[in-house]
């Protein structure tokens, strides 16, 4: 799963607006066994894909985009900044996640009542 | 159950998008961190272009080439003029877009609409002061003449151009940071920009401070402390001989004014020392035998620089030079074969008046005994997201309507109200191919009025140009009486006599902001220009030597004598000395270190030792300026009230009244002296202040002064980014000179663009040297963003490569010179 909304994430981001990977994680976030799990597997993914990206960027050029974000920013060091950057991507991710989980939960609470 | 998950699932996903909506829009000062940092369009997009060698563009009309050098300065070759101003309106946007969308918001009032509620307040006035209406009667005036039109609409449409072509994530870092994008272009927008900057340049007054204080002294007083004349050198002024006589007089009234306004509001001005200099030798002068020409202009430090180094060419034209990223043509520059160089011409052409209304709502006023209606117009100011502001803006004869109390209102008469074509004049100066073309291109220019130096291999010249207005004796020192039509302007100075030189017995030609011309000349002027120093400097060095080279040339520009305490530290070294003496005779022996006689002795040493050189190493230098600034503060503050938003007489002023205090005992002068002080106590206490200050801001004095006195720590140089985001700008450069030197470095404000031109004879072409801070690109993540401030702040200078017709790979017709 966790490669699955990497691989999500890496594909559409370039033409979908940022905050679309929130829909591909709160669809997959459905098929989650719990919301701890849910939140997790795309807090990662996204975290993860969010900062190799940001890394490929940052290398091409030298490196000056996260030290002189850094300095923007009032950070101590630009691995900060790389946190920082995956840890919005993947908190979306997670929280979406979440509410997949839980739209989930409703459908099956609701099948329960019956 | 179902309930229970019901709420949990609605919580969560409120909670998802609240956070999303948090992540897609500024909150405070903090920009949109989701947009922003997200690695598919946010800030990590934003690394450096690859600039190809060459590329070619599609042009309006044909095919554009750009030729990048190893400078990464851009050539445009283009088959017509049009394609080359869309060329340079897409080369630029490309760059600068940022800064070019802010400064041109900045000229029409539109700034809040960019950058939030901070900006309402400037907006505000700059509508009030009439700029929407300023920049549309330009642009209908403009359009009358096709050539200068074509040129703003080919750059308007070649940055339209760039930016259709940008997706969200090539914006540049700013809008990002500000979670807004760029909007579409229009030429109304370099008409904003060149208004900009005339209210830079000529939108000082000092009409409402001069007025208070006439309020306060009397009209002898400040006929004294503020004269139109100070008794300066005789070959202080730029134009050093007007002999002829007004072709119209202009009758002074009879009647004696004084407003009843009692206090005014606090206008927006522009930073006073908004200046530059601009010399050139002539060809017996220099040592090629042809014509050099130096010009630095000075104005705020910014990342990106306020200039954009480029070379223009198409049949007739060739030309190398700065622009203004926003609006076309080469601002100040040079061809292969004529250059031309300015200053501000700082002649005061913006007048208060009282203005009467029929009531404190009317919009009727009073003018010659009748009752007219001033001319209402409302613009709206849109504030970022969603919220506007209205603003009325009221025409009168007397000009804009800037403030109402009661039935009166103070109205503003400037010359940048009237509409004038700028864009004719650089057009002419861009394709000029000799003297004459230069000089002839300068009649269409109106403001703000400017010092422009033209020069070919043989001839030099320099003219005073701008549209001036024909005033009285004194007219418009003090707010005026609208009511009367004998207090408005009297027509304008006609434009042959507007004061010149053309290749003068001394062989060069100079200004640096100083008066322009001396009692001779026979229409005044107003009396509020830059202190001499600088063009005293300039004068000086320029007589002391015979032959001039490129090298000479260039080190007259980083010149750092102060000519200022040259003249008024030997007088307050002499006022503190016998201080220095009392303190000797009861002394305590056992005191060392700071506060002791040995410490002020060897203080006192070296400032007499000083050559008067603001060195960027000289701790001394800073002690000089701080104890001025002290001395003067202490002298002034209980006559004329607070510096800040206060007027003082000008340091040349304070200066000689300096002398005729220690010189003569019954001067009248001595009655500024602050009651129950001395001379000497004010000496004494302001070098006391200025020790306080160094010691507290900058580090303690143990056995020798710290590395943190040096002038260049004390002043500094920064280049703060335009929006002021901390990381983007430079804040630290070690540099000297100060405002009374050539090199006008002021910390935040200085030489912003720095070009020497030796022309060349014969076979010799023509060579450029420039150098600015900053550089080509305004992404503050490319490594040219701020290539050149460390060799400008050296003080080098770089040759230019200056490219022929012929370099293009499209067949360009060779110029015919």
């Amino acid at each position: 799963m966790i490669y699955l909304i990497a691989l999500l994430t890496v594909v559409t981001s370039w033409w979908l607006p940022w905050w679309f990977v929130a829909i591909w994680c709160g669809l997959l976030g459905i098929l989650a066994p719990s919301y701890k799990k849910a939140f997790i597997v795309s807090f990662l993914a996204v975290f993860l894909s969010w900062i190799l990206v940001a890394y490929y960027f940052d290398l091409k050029a030298q490196m000056i985009l996260s030290h002189k974000m850094t300095d923007v920013f009032f950070m101590p060091h630009p691995l900060v900044l790389y946190i920082l950057t995956g840890t919005v991507g993947g908190l979306m991710a997670g929280l979406s996640a979440g509410c997949g989980y839980l739209l989930m939960q409703i459908r099956q609470a609701g099948l329960k009542s019956f | 159950m179902r309930r229970r998950a019901l709420i949990l699932y609605n919580l969560s996903l409120l909670i998802t998008l609240m956070f999303i909506f948090i992540l897609a829009n500024p909150i405070g000062s903090l920009p949109p961190l989701g947009s922003l940092l997200n690695p598919f369009h946010g800030f990590w997009r934003n690394g450096p272009m690859k600039m190809p060698e060459r590329e070619t563009l599609r042009g309006l009309d044909k095919t554009v080439e750009v030729v990048w050098d190893s400078y990464r300065i851009p050539h445009i070759f283009a088959l017509t003029q049009r394609d080359l101003f869309f060329a340079q309106g897409y080369v630029e946007a490309r760059d600068r877009l940022f800064q070019m969308d802010l400064m041109t918001r900045a000229g029409v009032g539109r700034l809040a609409d960019l950058v939030g509620p901070k900006a309402l307040e400037t907006d505000q006035f700059f509508v009030k002061l009439g700029f929407r209406t300023i920049a549309q009667r330009t642009l209908d005036f403009i359009k009358k003449d096709p050539e200068s039109w074509e040129a703003l609409d080919a750059y308007s449409q070649g940055v339209n151009f760039y930016i259709q072509s940008l997706d969200k994530k090539d914006w540049p870092l700013e809008y990002k940071l500000l979670g807004v994008g760029p909007s579409a272009w229009d030429p109304e927008r370099s008409v904003a920009l060149l208004n900009i900057m005339s209210f830079n340049l000529a939108g000082r007054s000092y009409d409402l401070h001069l007025t208070k204080h006439l309020k306060a002294h009397g009209l002898e007083k400040v006929k004294n402390l503020f004269p139109e004349f100070l008794p300066s050198r005789a070959d202080d002024f730029v134009i050093l001989k007007n002999d002829f006589e007004a072709s119209q007089k202009v009758p002074t009234p009879s009647d004696s004014f004084v407003t009843a306004f009692d206090d005014f509001p606090e206008f927006l001005q522009p930073f006073a020392s908004n200046g530059s200099n601009n010399w050139a030798v002539g060809p017996k002068k220099s040592q090629t035998g042809a014509t050099i020409l130096a010009n630095d202009t000075h104005l705020a430090y910014s990342l990106p620089g306020v200039w954009y180094e480029l070379q223009l060419i198409a049949p007739g034209i060739n030309v190398y030079g700065s622009s203004f990223p926003g609006a076309p043509l080469v601002i100040v520059g040079f061809t292969q074969s004529v250059g031309w160089a300015v200053t501000n011409g700082t002649t005061d052409v913006l007048d208060w008046y009282e203005v009467e209304f029929r009531d404190e709502q009317s919009l009727e006023y009073l003018f010659e005994e009748q009752w007219h209606l001033a001319e209402r117009q409302v613009e709206t100011i849109e504030v970022q997201r969603g919220k506007s502001v209205e603003v009325e803006v009221l025409w009168t004869r007397s000009g804009v309507v800037m403030h109402r109390e009661e039935s009166l209102g103070l109205a503003a008469q400037w010359v940048v109200h009237e509409p004038s074509n700028e864009i004719k004049t650089f057009l002419e100066l861009n394709k000029a191919k000799n003297f004459v073309d230069c000089n002839q291109a300068l009649s269409f220019y109106q403001a703000p009025a400017q010092n422009f130096i033209c020069a070919d291999a043989k001839n030099i010249g320099l003219w005073h140009t701008g549209l001036l207005p024909k005033r009285w004796s004194q007219q418009g020192r003090f707010v005026l009486n609208g009511r009367l039509d004998s207090h408005q302007w009297q027509g304008w100075i006609p434009r042959e006599q507007n004061p010149s030189v053309e290749n003068p017995p001394e062989g060069f030609v100079r200004s640096a902001n100083q008066r322009v011309v001396d009692e001779s000349y026979p229409y005044y002027l107003g009396w509020d220009y830059e202190e001499s120093y600088r063009g005293r400097r300039i004068r000086q060095a320029l007589e002391e030597k015979e032959k001039w080279s490129l090298e000479d040339m260039i080190q007259l520009q980083n010149d750092e004598l102060n000519l200022h305490a040259a003249e008024v530290l030997p007088h307050l070294l002499d006022l503190v000395e016998d201080q220095i003496l009392r303190l000797q005779e009861t002394d305590d022996k056992t005191q060392e270190g700071p506060g002791s006689v040995e410490m002020w002795r060897s203080l006192l040493k070296s400032l007499q030792a000083w050559d008067f050189v603001d060195r960027a190493d000289s701790w001394v230098s800073s002690v000089f300026h701080l104890w001025w600034d002290e001395f003067e503060l202490a002298f002034w503050e209980p006559n004329l009230g607070p510096r800040e938003g206060g007027l003082y007489p000008k340091r040349q002023r304070s200066s000689i009244l300096l002398h005729n205090i220690s010189a003569f005992k019954d001067h009248p002068d001595h009655l500024w002296i602050p009651e129950g002080k001395s001379l000497e106590d004010l000496a004494w206490d302001g070098l006391v202040g200025a020790w306080d200050i160094l010691t507290k801001e900058f580090g303690n004095f143990v056995e020798s002064p710290p590395e943190t006195w040096k002038w260049g720590r004390v002043q500094g140089a920064g280049m703060p980014h335009l929006l002021g985001v901390s990381g983007l700008g430079e804040p630290h450069y070690l540099m000297g000179g100060s405002q009374y030197a050539v090199n006008a470095n002021r910390g935040s404000h200085g030489a912003t663009w720095r070009m020497i031109v030796a022309f060349g004879e014969g076979d010799k072409d023509t060579e450029g040297w420039v150098n600015f801070p900053g550089g080509p690109s305004g992404n503050p993540f490319d490594p040219s963003y701020e290539q050149f401030t460390k060799s400008w702040s050296q003080g080098e200078l770089r040759k230019v490569v200056f490219l022929k017709e012929q370099d293009g790979s499209m067949s360009l017709p060779a110029q015919e010179d």
